[in-house]
């Protein structure tokens, strides 16, 4: 991953309503920086397998090694599996409307 | 508690347990039944504390080897890896058109029945087997084989006597399909099926011993359909007290994402499941010392007022977010996506074929008597 910026991309996450922005660091995924800062995404896999930590993209860009997870439709609407996934950049904003 | 009225309808039972003693103990199970929404979460969120490795399942008479549904990580996460793969949603959408073709083959069988039929014997039964066998690749005229073993093997979670049936009775399983991956080994036949990929792994260095991989595929052949068949029935016995609902299901079929949804919060056909206590715990106003049995009630928390609106009322339209029908956390049912295909399937074909299915009022619903599961044993339709 070159260049990709050292410090912690700040990544918001609308959950039941709220709006809530948590730091990710650089080789961490959303789920465990969501989970490190007291928030709560429902997983049960934990390896991009299950589609249980699917979150709606809004906004913003996101990469992620695995989305056996997603059917076609899914990645096609923007989901992102927060278990696997990474913010690339800025600006990410996940929703769990589906 | 637990008697046929119960199973018919539970969450009736549930609505006034719920507000006077939502933490329940039920003697005959040795458990604490929980009822409420946030009680049932507070178990499933928290494995730790709440261990599927329930010390009743290890008795020396039934000594098996661990499944992923009754063991904690990480042996549970080894025995999942497995067989994760093999249920991706993007894996199991692949199967929508070989299912679709199964299940028209047998609603053609179906409708040389007549009228008046059984519906768990003539479709919901054999349909939801036969898929899990093809993808097993145990051979499906098999079907009612397995389905009669699964049908005890699930006793065990009822009190003595009766559990000694199950327990026996899922051994019996064991075999069955513990001689058939031996079979598969030696023959050295390996294909497309989920046995295959069992056997690849294991020669590819997994670490899983041949009893793991015989309780595995066991625990497929009961969880694989018994739920399932009784998704479906659950679906028709909703549909029954709607009609404009089910004119709907024949007019618009992609309404049936909708209904699946609502069906598995408002019938759902797992009632809940076991867990043991690590640790002194609190749940609610109550404190359950560390070796308390708990029986979070999935459907209970899924009618929880305090949760949804109007829970008593079927709602379509209601895309019931955090349901629990197929529970939550790490044991969150690994077969999720296939039982929404199948479902998503089966229910508006059935009334595609027979827009005038009705349950024949004059014959008893019979339920499946267990404590972990809401369905029927007989289901008897007009069409
Ligand atoms: C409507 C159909 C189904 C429903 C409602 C359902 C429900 C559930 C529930 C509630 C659990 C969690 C049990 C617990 O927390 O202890 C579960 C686990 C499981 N289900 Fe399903 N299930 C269905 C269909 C299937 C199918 C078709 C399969 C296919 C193989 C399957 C395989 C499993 C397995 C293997 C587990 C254990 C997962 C684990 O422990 O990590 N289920 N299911
Ligand atoms: S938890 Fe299974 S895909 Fe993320």
């Amino acid at each position: 991953m070159d260049g990709a910026e050292s410090r912690p991309e700040q990544v918001t996450l609308i959950l039941e309503g709220e709006r809530h922005t948590i730091a990710v660091p650089e080789g961490e995924t959303i789920l465990s920086a969501a989970l490190g800062a007291g928030l709560y995404v429902e997983s049960s896999c934990e390896v991009g397998d299950c589609g249980t930590c699917k979150l709606r993209r809004l906004s913003g860009a996101a990469e992620q090694d695995n989305d056996m997870g997603l059917t076609d439709e899914e990645v096609e609407a923007g989901y992102v599996l927060c278990c696997v996934g990474r913010p690339q950049g800025p600006g990410l904003v996940l929703s769990d409307e589906r | 508690m637990f008697d046929r009225q119960f199973h018919l309808e539970p969450f009736v039972r549930f609505e006034e347990l719920r507000r006077h003693r939502p933490v329940f103990y039920v003697e005959a199970l040795d458990a604490w039944l929980l009822l409420r929404h946030d009680h049932v979460k507070q178990v499933l969120q928290d494995p730790r504390t709440f261990s599927s490795d329930d010390p009743r399942w290890h008795t020396e008479e039934f000594e098996t080897a661990p499944t992923m549904i009754t063991s904690d990580d990480p042996t549970h996460r080894r025995l999942r890896a497995l067989a994760q793969p093999a249920f991706t949603p993007r894996r199991i959408a692949k199967l929508a058109t070989a299912v679709e073709e199964l299940c028209e083959s047998i609603l053609d069988e179906v409708e040389a029945r007549g009228d008046r039929f059984d519906l768990v014997e003539a479709f919901s039964g054999p349909f939801p087997a036969i898929v899990i066998a093809e993808l097993l690749g145990v051979p499906r005229e098999d079907y009612p084989r397995f389905r009669r073993i699964a049908a005890q093997a699930v006793l065990a979670t009822r009190p003595e006597p009766e559990r000694s049936v199950g327990m026996r009775a899922g051994q019996e399983l064991n075999a069955y399909y513990g001689a058939f991956l031996r079979e598969r080994r030696e023959s050295g036949e390996l294909g497309d099926d989920l046995t295959s990929d069992f056997i690849r792994a294991q020669r590819d260095g997994a670490e899983c011993s041949d009893g793991e991989l015989e309780a595995m595929g066991s625990l497929f052949l009961i969880a694989g359909h018994e739920t399932t068949t009784n998704l479906i029935n659950n679906a028709v016995r909703c549909l029954d007290d709607a009609p404009k609902l089910r004119a709907k299901v024949v007019a618009d079929p992609d309404c049936a994402r909708d209904l699946v949804t609502e069906v598995l919060r408002y019938r759902g056909p797992v009632l809940g499941n076991f867990r043991f206590t690590t640790r002194t715990v609190e749940i609610g106003e109550t404190v359950l010392p560390a070796g308390s049995r708990v029986l979070p009630m999935l459907m209970a928390a899924n009618h929880d007022p305090n949760e949804y609106e109007a829970p008593g009322e079927f709602q379509l339209e209601r895309r019931a977010k955090g349901h629990l029908g197929f529970g939550r956390g790490i044991h969150r049912c690994l077969g999720e996506p296939l039982a929404k295909l199948e479902a998503e399937i089966a229910i508006p074909a059935l009334y595609r074929r027979f827009p005038e299915l009705r349950v024949d009022t004059e014959r008893d619903i019979l339920p499946v008597e267990v404590p972990v599961i809401h369905g029927c044993r007989e289901l008897h339709v007009r069409v």
